[in-house]
């Protein structure tokens, strides 16, 4: 049985993160990360919670968290951020205008073994005047990911319980709005954040694993 | 006469029972008429003709439906159903409760309270 991890949750206050962990174990996911200011979390039963953070910009978080993610404002940002060995994946936002994502910045983050995410409540949230537009950037950027080899990971990036959806849901998203295969959907709702959970990421960024 | 393709290169069909949590019930027209907007919406004419999406069953009091869709529609089916939930009760949850061939599995978890 596949074990689906949703590596990112954003509570907007402190009172709201347990109904969001009892969304996500009702919809299946195992583990969840948590976007916490302290990398001390609450235990809940039947489900794994992980301290992870996400950035704006240049910042290095403080402390230990099991994924750290940026979020770059700007291509330079970008380019800066996928150079950086701090940063476990590289944030698309979305809804915007511009590019984020080209050649030299994938070209980084596949040498530097860092991962692109994209939140996939985001695109609930886009005015439909500008779905389209952020659809067509989130899709040039993703094809020049896959040309790069730089692995996917799906997030909900759930800021509220309302936005934790099922890991189907998740797919069903990814899949239709961004064109990215079925099965690859599903690996990047539980494959790869696992991998970023179990530490392979960071032993492969260190060049203590290597691909076979 | 018209035409049979051979079963083996048409998509199978599926069936999709799923859960609506709301403030408020939801109607089976608001439903119907919110999917028809979300599909084209999200995927226009063109990319709406080529999808096989219909809503087979809805029961607004339990707020349980039964989406008939094929199995290249799927993906594409539960977004726009998501998308017509979110734009008529913007507070609304979306479970997938079971995706099978045929309507009669689909609809066991809720005949018999599980999944087999």
């Amino acid at each position: 049985m596949k074990r689906y991890v949703d590596l990112k949750l954003r509570p907007s206050s402190e009172s709201e993160l347990p109904s969001m962990i009892e969304e996500a174990r009702r919809a299946g996911f195992s583990a969840v990360g948590v976007v916490s200011p302290s990398s001390d979390l609450p235990e809940f039963r039947g489900i794994d919670l992980v301290p992870v953070a996400e950035v704006e910009g240049l910042r290095r978080p403080r402390g230990r968290y099991a994924y750290v993610s940026a979020v770059p404002r700007d291509l330079s940002e970008a380019r800066s951020l996928s150079k950086a060995r701090w940063v476990d994946a590289l944030v698309l936002p979305a809804p915007r205008k511009t590019i984020l994502l080209d050649s030299p910045t994938a070209r980084f983050l596949n040498m530097r073994r860092s991962l692109v995410e994209i939140r996939l409540s985001d695109l609930l949230s886009v005015p439909p005047a500008q779905l389209s537009e952020s659809l067509r950037i989130l899709r040039l950027e993703l094809s020049v990911a896959r040309k790069y080899g730089v692995p996917l990971v799906l997030t909900s990036g759930a800021s509220s319980p309302v936005d934790v959806m099922q890991p189907i849901v998740l797919a069903s998203l990814a899949s239709s709005l961004l064109g990215i295969p079925w099965h690859s959907a599903v690996a990047s709702l539980s494959d790869i954040p696992a991998m970023v959970l179990s530490g392979e990421l960071r032993l492969s960024k260190r060049g203590v694993l290597r691909e076979a | 006469m018209r035409p049979k393709l051979p079963k083996s290169i048409l998509p199978r069909r599926r069936y999709v029972l799923f859960r609506v949590e709301a403030d408020s019930p939801l109607t089976l027209p608001e439903l119907r008429g919110s999917l028809r907007e979300a599909l084209l919406s999200l995927f226009g004419s063109a990319g709406g003709s080529t999808l096989s999406v219909s809503l087979k069953l809805y029961n607004p009091k339990l707020g349980v439906g039964v989406l008939r869709t094929d199995s290249e529609s799927l993906p594409a089916a539960i977004t726009s159903l998501l998308f017509a939930l979110r734009a008529v009760r913007p507070g609304s949850k979306l479970f997938i409760l079971k995706v099978s061939g045929t309507i009669r599995r689909a609809l066991a978890p809720i005949r018999y309270g599980n999944s087999k």
